[in-house]
């Protein structure tokens, strides 16, 4: 779904289309509902999370900008806070061991984001996220879907902090020089 | 901390990865460094990728009738819990809702003794009862087997998936034993993945009578040309491009690391 049709739903969301909120959850619940369940680990909290995020949308439609990013982006940006906001709500868990070992090889398994809001830079970056070394790359994932700072990791994972503060800045700066490589390295044409 | 090594932090800081006195100073350098603010522009564009490296996992169906429910009510306050609370109606008995509970001490009796059959039928299926099966045979020896590897399957990241993978202390071969998987329906089946450094290979297409399990599935295949073991839900006769997965991925396990 491009961008326009989205403006157009939003709009509509906004003068009261249940209809118009209705496809846009056609179109993207599934990618919400991964987020969620990534960071959260169960499908109830997951599907709990969805559909704060749906009702979110329902209620604040006209806090989206096209101006500051694309709209997939924007949402699933939603979608992580919130269900990074059920998690600091619930005891601190420990993610399950073999998640790490799942989401450590993500490029051994397809995934299927949204077809015209990805673009070929961001599929590039996937890629080279999947080619991160282990360590590098489960850091960046422990931050960013586990909530966990720089401490919590090193000791998630025994390893010292400045270890720790190595792996996430190396693998970033990694993504980064594929990003700047790149003649147009913004995710949208419309930033600035 | 000096400028550099502030500068260092922001790509954490793009991913909500420091600690409270680490954040404090990045957001003192953000607030007067214009090239700090925009190495954070970049490293934010960069995180806000991650999201769309997750492995996608189908949204439940009844979530849109939910929503549609959600929305009729009379109003939908985004800072109610999402969890349902009983709704009342003034002037309404509630108890006129309430089933009495029986209290019959014969019908509780009979209660009593229908679980303990039903727990003892249970036992006798499921007790000392010696396998037929030659793979959960196989899986048993090698649990016992000085220097087998031992892989745990967890539920939580793509499904309610538990279970265990060992490979032989050779390595030549394994078993993997799973259950809770979810249900597929007739039209379906569970499909074993075997991934390589080069490729993806099919270890089988399973037509199990639900997924509860435990079921117990060979992989002769050697421990170090494996990189990883998953399995997804295709299509009946498996997946239609025969050496990937196409549709919903259960679980994943890396053999690599533990190598």
């Amino acid at each position: 779904m491009s961008e326009t049709p989205i403006k157009s739903l939003l709009q509509q969301i906004q003068s009261g289309s249940e209809e118009a909120l209705l496809q846009l959850h056609d179109e993207f619940a599934t990618p919400v509902y991964s987020v969620a369940y990534r960071v959260l680990g169960n499908s109830q909290d997951a599907e709990e999370v969805t559909q704060d995020v749906f009702l979110k949308l329902w209620d604040k439609a006209q806090s989206f900008d096209p101006d500051k990013g694309k709209f997939t982006s924007w949402l699933l940006t939603i979608a992580r806070r919130s269900a990074i906001d059920r998690l600091r709500k619930r005891e601190r868990r420990e993610p399950p061991d073999n998640s790490i070992s799942m989401d450590a090889a993500p490029y051994l398994w397809e995934t299927t984001p949204g077809g015209e809001e990805i673009s070929d830079l961001q599929r590039s970056l996937i890629g080279v996220l999947g080619e991160l070394p282990d360590d590098q790359r489960n850091a960046i994932y422990l931050s960013y879907f586990h909530d966990m700072s720089h401490s919590d990791i090193a000791a998630h994972l025994n390893k010292p902090l400045g270890t720790v503060k190595s792996h996430i800045r190396l693998g970033m700066q990694k993504l980064r020089s594929i990003w700047n490589q790149q003649p147009d390295t913004r995710i949208d044409s419309e930033r600035r | 901390m000096n400028r550099d090594e502030l500068l260092e932090l922001i790509p954490a800081y793009a991913l909500d990865a420091l600690d409270d006195d680490e954040r404090i100073e990045v957001e003192a350098l953000l607030n007067k460094d214009a090239e700090a603010q925009s190495l954070l522009q970049e490293y934010e564009d960069i995180a806000a990728i991650l999201p769309f490296a997750v492995p996608q996992r189908p949204a439940p169906a009844h979530l849109r009738a939910d929503l549609i429910a959600r929305l009729s009510k009379p109003s939908v306050s985004l800072e109610e819990p999402v969890a349902k609370k009983p709704e009342t109606q003034p002037g309404i008995e509630q108890k006129s809702k309430v089933v009495p509970f029986p209290t019959n001490t014969l019908i509780t009796a009979a209660a009593a003794i229908l679980v303990v059959a039903i727990g003892l039928v249970a036992f006798l299926l499921n007790g000392n009862e010696t396998s037929d099966n030659p793979n959960e045979i196989l899986f048993n020896e090698l649990i016992e087997q000085d220097g087998s590897q031992r892989f745990t399957i967890s539920p939580g990241t793509a499904s309610e998936a538990t279970g265990e993978l060992v490979f032989s202390a050779d390595g030549s071969q394994a078993v993997l034993r799973i259950s809770s998987l979810p249900d597929t329906t007739d039209e379906e089946s569970y499909q074993l993945w075997l991934i390589g450094e080069e490729h993806t290979q099919s270890g089988g297409i399973f037509h199990w009578p639900d997924g509860h399990g435990p079921y117990y599935v060979l992989i002769d295949h050697p421990i170090d040309e494996l990189v990883s073991v998953g399995m997804s839900i295709e299509p009946f006769e498996g997946s239609p491009l025969g050496n990937a997965p196409t549709g919903e991925r259960l679980f994943g396990v890396a053999i690599a690391q533990a190598q």
